[in-house]
């Protein structure tokens, strides 16, 4: 609802013309936003056949709702909205299925994340650009931070959300989001420590 | 300012969400602890790495499954013939079936539906007094039984419906109303019971209150057998004949230019034929006097000099004006000939 009341009306132009029925339509919106649903998918559940279930859920989730689209928000927010929440509830279904606690991240843990890739001088932080698979070592490491801190991480340092808009998705205060956003970098920092 | 306080600011310091004052404090600690200073652009760098992953590429496959999953037509994949014709069936069905209904009326019920005046005279005998007497003055060319009207009964019998025996009933009552009222010998005016042939008064009303030549074939179900019966085109509307066949200019003067389109349907009903709907008006004239009116006919073969020679009673058919050798595919069967008769008033 807009400020004088009215309720806004989507202003991508694929969304209007999904919901004026053209054909081709919902296709544009796929091709457009696909890469991204499944990059964001793919890191938050670090399998590659369940981020394609995954985004495959969130496109036609959205096949469902986009009438209810109401142009609050653009419209990859709403589809990054719809795909954390489904790989939260992926997550949290594998982990009940696997017998195990939601993991819950201790990052001042002396133990830290198991996650080691880093074992020679060359591959400090400062350097890891000059490597060949910088994106395979971040994407590896991205996959130990615990998916309630991951998902922030991925919005706001990735995706560019700003924390306010990562609070708004995430239906938690800014101070939790910028909380929880400074220990997953932290925890992100330290596995990218070589290792002494 | 601690080293841990400042350590749990940086992420906001390197973000720029922190106040101004508590910035500066953070600003002026890094600056002298090489410690924090480490672990800020440690953090820093890790912040640029993750900005700078590039996104994966979406397997094709989810596309595939999403376009199978909503279907083609709405994500976009070129839709079905089926589709094209039946999506989205709440719209497309109504209008398809409206459009069948249409064509049906088109092809099957326009020509019996059609409303057409009745001459005024007296009320039709039913048809089976009709069948007893049919009308003298009406020649039957090619030795026709007299019970040409007959098959209406036998279509009757077998099995028709009411509605259709009613039409057909009313057809023939309308057809023998003509003949009965037509007067036996080549009038020189206009029955009396048929409107006026003023350009006036006949707009929008048959001149001869005959039925259409493409009446239901069920009426007349030995049609084809017996030429010089009235004849009736085929059901199909693709094989309803064309009005354009044999032409013929007949002059007649201004004097007796009053009843002639009556008069040249009661020579084709006279030699078997048929009227083919109203007569028309041509030449763009706007004299009545002067200008052309046409009036069709559908003419049995056998009989096409007969009606010549009917017409010719009325008018003068000059020859030059009348190729005898038209041989258009005009007619809704190889025996039956279309002609179009041009009234030239001189």
């Amino acid at each position: 609802v807009g400020i004088t009341g009215s309720v806004a009306r989507p202003a991508d132009p694929l969304v209007k013309a999904f919901l004026a029925g053209e054909p081709g339509a919902f296709e544009e919106i796929v091709r457009e936003h696909q890469d991204r649903v499944f990059t964001f998918c793919a890191r938050m559940l670090s399998d590659r056949e369940e981020a394609l279930d995954a985004a495959q859920e969130v496109f036609l989730s959205a096949y469902r709702h986009l009438k209810g689209f109401r142009g609050e928000a653009s419209l990859s927010t709403w589809l990054l909205r719809i795909a954390a929440n489904n790989c939260l509830n992926r997550i949290r279904q594998r982990t009940v299925r696997e017998g195990r606690e939601v993991a819950v991240l201790d990052l001042d843990d002396a133990d830290g994340p198991p996650f080691q890739p880093i074992g020679r001088d060359d591959e400090r932080p400062d350097r890891i650009a000059e490597i060949r698979e910088t994106g395979r070592v971040i994407e590896s490491a991205l996959s130990h931070i615990p998916p309630e801190f991951r998902w922030i991480l991925l919005l706001s340092d990735i995706e560019g959300f700003s924390n306010e808009e990562v609070a708004a998705m995430a239906g938690i205060p800014v101070g939790t989001v910028k909380s929880r956003l400074h220990r997953s970098r932290a925890a992100l920092r330290k596995m990218l420590e070589p290792v002494a | 300012m601690t080293c841990d306080q400042v350590q749990q600011r940086l992420s906001d310091f390197l973000d720029g969400s922190l106040a101004d004052a508590e910035g500066a404090a953070v600003l002026s600690h890094v600056g002298q602890c090489p410690r924090c200073a480490a672990e800020a652009d440690g953090l820093r760098e890790t912040i640029a790495l993750l900005k700078s992953l590039l996104p994966l590429e979406a397997p094709p496959e989810l596309l595939e499954r999403i376009s199978d999953a909503v279907g083609p037509s709405r994500a976009g994949t070129k839709p079905s013939l089926w589709r094209t014709l039946f999506l989205p069936a709440h719209v497309k069905i109504p209008l398809e079936a409206a459009a069948a209904v249409l064509l049906f009326l088109l092809v099957y019920g326009l020509p019996a539906g059609t409303p057409r005046m009745k001459a005024p005279s007296p009320a039709a005998p039913p048809a089976a007094t009709l069948e007893a007497s049919p009308p003298a003055s009406v020649e039957i060319p090619g030795g026709a039984e007299p019970g040409w009207e007959t098959g209406i009964a036998d279509a009757a019998d077998g099995g028709e419906t009411e509605a259709a025996e009613t039409t057909r009933a009313d057809a023939a009552a309308d057809l023998l109303e003509a003949g009965a009222a037509a007067p036996p010998q080549p009038a020189s005016r206009a029955p009396a019971h048929l409107p006026p042939a003023t350009l006036a008064s006949t707009d929008g009303r048959p001149v001869a209150p005959a039925p259409r030549a493409w009446e239901p074939r069920g009426a007349f179900p030995q049609e084809e057998a017996a030429p010089g019966r009235l004849f009736a085109a085929p059901p199909s509307g693709l094989l309803r004949p064309s009005l354009h066949g044999r032409e013929v200019v007949l002059e007649v003067p201004p004097d007796v230019r009053e009843g002639v389109e009556e008069r040249i349907a009661l020579a084709a009903l006279r030699v078997g034929g048929s009227p083919a709907g109203e007569p028309s008006r041509e030449g763009g004239r706007d004299d009545p006097e002067t200008a052309f009116r046409t009036v069709r006919v559908l003419i049995p073969a056998a009989a096409t000099e007969a009606f010549l020679a009917e017409i010719r009673t009325i008018g003068i058919v000059p020859a030059d004006e009348s190729p005898d050798v038209t041989d258009l595919p005009a007619a809704p069967a190889a025996d039956i000939v279309a002609y179009t008769v041009r009234i030239r008033v001189r």
